[in-house]
């Protein structure tokens, strides 16, 4: 009996017998890469050539600018064993201007850590492999047009109708919502699990007439929760609904045109993590006239598993991300659980009991970046699956921005530092010429990593590693292992045998403080609300005191340590 | 690939003066019907191929393990079908209303592609159905060859795949 993929087989098989190539294929191919060859023979002298200009440009200005700097550095180059200066350092070493929000930031925009949160009605993996598992899943959940219709419908239950979409994209929806022969509100979605086709979420809403500004999407709030908004029209009464399986609240507005409207909403019911703020109004004939849909959380003190800042920190054991006491030194629980074959690498927390790290499937190269809560467990992919290397996962300590490197499967050290926007979108695709051996993104995407021996200060929406801005140590002296802690750098210089623990501020000033007794070499530093945690060449773990180190028991276990 | 290959007549890795000879006696042919059958148009595929060729050979430091070059090839093959896709719905999309078909020597082999219902009916499935049936099924790779090929998991292989099939199967059946 011939099975259907027997059939099919044969079909294209015998199809196939009657596209026969061109026979000029080989010398085409070779003509191109000789036209290739060649072409890189006449850039690279020509690069080269532009580069030594650039450099001895650059070094000019720079000594013309800093020559009473550049000139004391060499007069005064020190003993390996010299203590820095605790003196701020000129802006030349470091950030000389503060830093500027990334473009994708505002405040009414979706904002979270990767795609945006999944609110309705699927939010978390499991919830999509189930939808994928079922024997006749409810196919509108496949379709982000009807599912924006439902939302509508079954959800908000407000009158309206969802649009065909007008864009393609696979992974990201905008739908439209009429009413009344005008567009209320625009509704994005996003894909939700593992599955390229699988099911659609909606993560916010926007409408002209009509905005949240606080809360923002993803914002962490508590009981009563204080809103401001800002209204088109004037007297509008809007409609206030805090939402999860359940209303959890709800309230009143009144809004004047352009004037700021407040209201504290008190919550009936605190058992959840993750809740739709939705907004909306009607007109005078009774027409939906705006609706919008912020994603908020909450907060995660006081729910098993949170902890204080400085207590416990995530890291890698046996193959799982798990979380540790930092204080006793024991495991806490295992938050991830590779299916065979999987790697799980480089975890790092960030957001609201947060955690990100890069998973990489059996053929070593195919990767993806999953996000779950330290306390909840996995809530999503927040990037998908891609026959690319990623390493260094980021997210940022709001939650807000995501970063990772990432190399192509082909192998080389060279690769592309990216930072993910709070809504979503990509802000920075850097390319660096050679490896990046420490990222660390916060909100607004700016980066600090460290190259080779340098560290470095990335900007939102830069394009090369190159353009970032180099942080120095003293003369003599290396940095190392950078980490942000607000917007300050915290990173280790190594005068000699001596290690000391230095910041750059924003405006460049760098502080250090004294020689710190047991370090050795530094593979990684996290900061967490002022409190440092550092990971030793040796692979001791230790929090960093006032007056040294604080190991902790065990450390051997675990690697890549975060918090 | 290996049974796509062989049916074309044998084609197999052979040692060869360079890498390119060598990968291009061995699979270009049966990586011009992948790339006929990903975009749809024969033509278009040779070029596709040709592109995927200068990409991975002519990458800075070349290609340095001659095994992976038909895995590589074919992952590049399988992207630039996409990219061609891709702007074929762009220029589509502006172009002004076309001519009509003028025969010539070269479309018949497309239309003798075309010709078949089942191969129309593949060509009317979602890409990614269609690139994980014709992974599958024409170039006889696995799951995880296909899912890595494809950039997608081993599962989302096996959804697209099914979803294919079933789409599929009722001219299978009436080919049959």
């Amino acid at each position: 009996v011939t099975t259907p993929e027997d059939r099919l087989r044969q079909i294209l098989l015998a199809e196939a017998e009657d596209i026969t190539p061109a026979g000029d294929g080989l010398q085409r191919i070779q003509q191109r890469l000789v036209d290739r060859h060649s072409l890189r023979s006449k850039l690279i002298p020509a690069i080269a050539i532009a580069g030594v200009l650039a450099i001895a440009g650059a070094a000019a200005v720079t000594v013309s600018l800093t020559d009473h700097g550049s000139l004391k550095q060499r007069t005064n180059q020190r003993a390996h064993d010299h203590v820095p200066s605790p003196e701020p350092s000129s802006c030349t070493t470091g950030l000389c201007e503060e830093p500027k929000p990334s473009p994708t930031l505002s405040a009414t925009g979706v904002t979270t850590s990767a795609s945006g949160i999944p609110l309705w009605p699927i939010t978390t993996d499991v919830q999509a492999d189930e939808w994928a598992h079922l024997q006749s899943p409810p196919r509108w959940q496949a379709d982000a047009v009807q599912v924006t219709q439902h939302l509508l419908d079954d959800y908000l239950k407000l009158p309206g109708k969802a649009m065909p979409r007008t864009d393609d994209n696979e992974d990201v929806a905008v739908v439209d919502v009429s009413a009344g022969q005008r567009t209320v509100s625009q509704v994005r979605l996003v894909r939700v699990g593992r599955d390229p086709a699988g099911p659609w979420s909606v993560v916010s809403a926007s409408a002209v007439s009509l905005a949240v500004t606080k809360p923002g999407d993803g914002d962490v709030v508590s009981t009563p929760i204080s809103i401001v908004g800002t209204a088109a029209d004037p007297d509008t009464s809007v409609h206030l609904r805090l939402m999860a399986d359940t209303v959890l609240g709800e309230g009143f507005a009144m809004a004047g045109r352009d004037i700021p409207w407040t209201h504290s909403l008190p919550l009936t019911n605190t058992s959840w993590s993750v809740a739709a703020l939705v907004a909306n109004t009607f007109d005078g004939k009774g027409d939906l006239h705006a609706v919008t849909i912020t994603a908020v959380r909450q907060s995660g003190s006081g729910l098993p598993g949170a902890s204080a800042p400085g207590s416990t920190f995530v890291a890698v054991e046996g193959g799982n991300v798990v979380s540790v006491d930092a204080l006793s030194g024991t495991t806490l629980r295992e938050i991830s659980f590779p299916a065979a074959g999987m790697t799980d690498s480089s975890p790092d927390r960030g957001g609201a009991n947060e955690v990100v790290w890069v998973r990489t499937e059996p053929d070593h190269c195919t990767s993806e970046i999953i996000l779950a809560t330290v306390t909840r467990g996995t809530a999503g992919t927040a990037v998908l699956a891609k026959p690319v290397r990623r390493d260094l996962a980021s997210l940022s300590a709001g939650g807000k921005s995501l970063g990772w490197v990432e190399f192509s499967c082909a192998g080389g050290p060279t690769g592309a530092v990216v930072v993910r926007g709070p809504d979503g979108n990509i802000s920075t695709r850097a390319k660096a010429a050679e490896p990046v051996t420490q990222l660390d993104v916060r909100d607004d995407g700016w980066a600090v990593l460290q190259v080779g021996d340098r560290i470095l200060v990335l900007p939102s929406g830069a394009t090369d590693v190159a353009a970032g801005k180099q942080l120095a140590g003293d003369v003599g002296c290396q940095v190392a292992a950078p980490a942000w802690d607000g917007t300050t750098v915290v990173a280790w210089e190594k005068c000699g045998q001596s290690w000391y623990l230095v910041r750059w501020s924003a405006t460049g000033a760098r502080t250090h403080d004294p020689a710190r007794a047991g370090m050795t070499d530094v593979t990684q530093t996290s900061v967490e609300a002022g409190h440092v945690l550092v990971w030793l060449a040796d692979l001791r773990i230790a929090r960093v005191t006032p007056t040294g180190l604080a190991e902790v028991a065990g450390a051997a276990r675990w690697s890549q340590p975060d918090w | 690939m290996q049974a796509a290959v062989e049916a074309a007549g044998g084609d197999r890795l052979v040692a060869a003066a360079d890498p390119l000879t060598a990968l291009y006696s061995a699979h270009y042919r049966g990586l011009v019907r992948l790339a006929a059958y990903l975009t749809g148009d024969r033509d278009g595929a040779e070029e596709v191929v040709q592109d995927a060729y200068v990409k991975v050979l002519g990458r800075w430091g070349g290609l340095r393990d001659l095994d992976k070059g038909e895995a590589y090839l074919r992952q590049t093959v399988v992207n630039l079908s996409r990219s061609r896709l891709r702007h074929r719905v762009v220029v589509e999309r502006h172009a002004p209303a076309p001519m009509p078909d003028t025969a010539s020597a070269e479309s018949g082999a497309i239309r003798e592609l075309q010709r078949g219902a089942v191969v129309e009916a593949l060509g009317e499935l979602p890409r990614r159905q269609r690139e994980a049936i014709v992974l599958r099924y024409y170039a006889d790779l696995s799951e995880a060859q296909t899912a890595h090929a494809m950039g997608i998991s081993a599962g989302a292989v096996k959804s697209h795949t099914s979803r294919g099939m079933a789409a599929l199967r009722h001219v299978l059946e009436e080919d049959q």
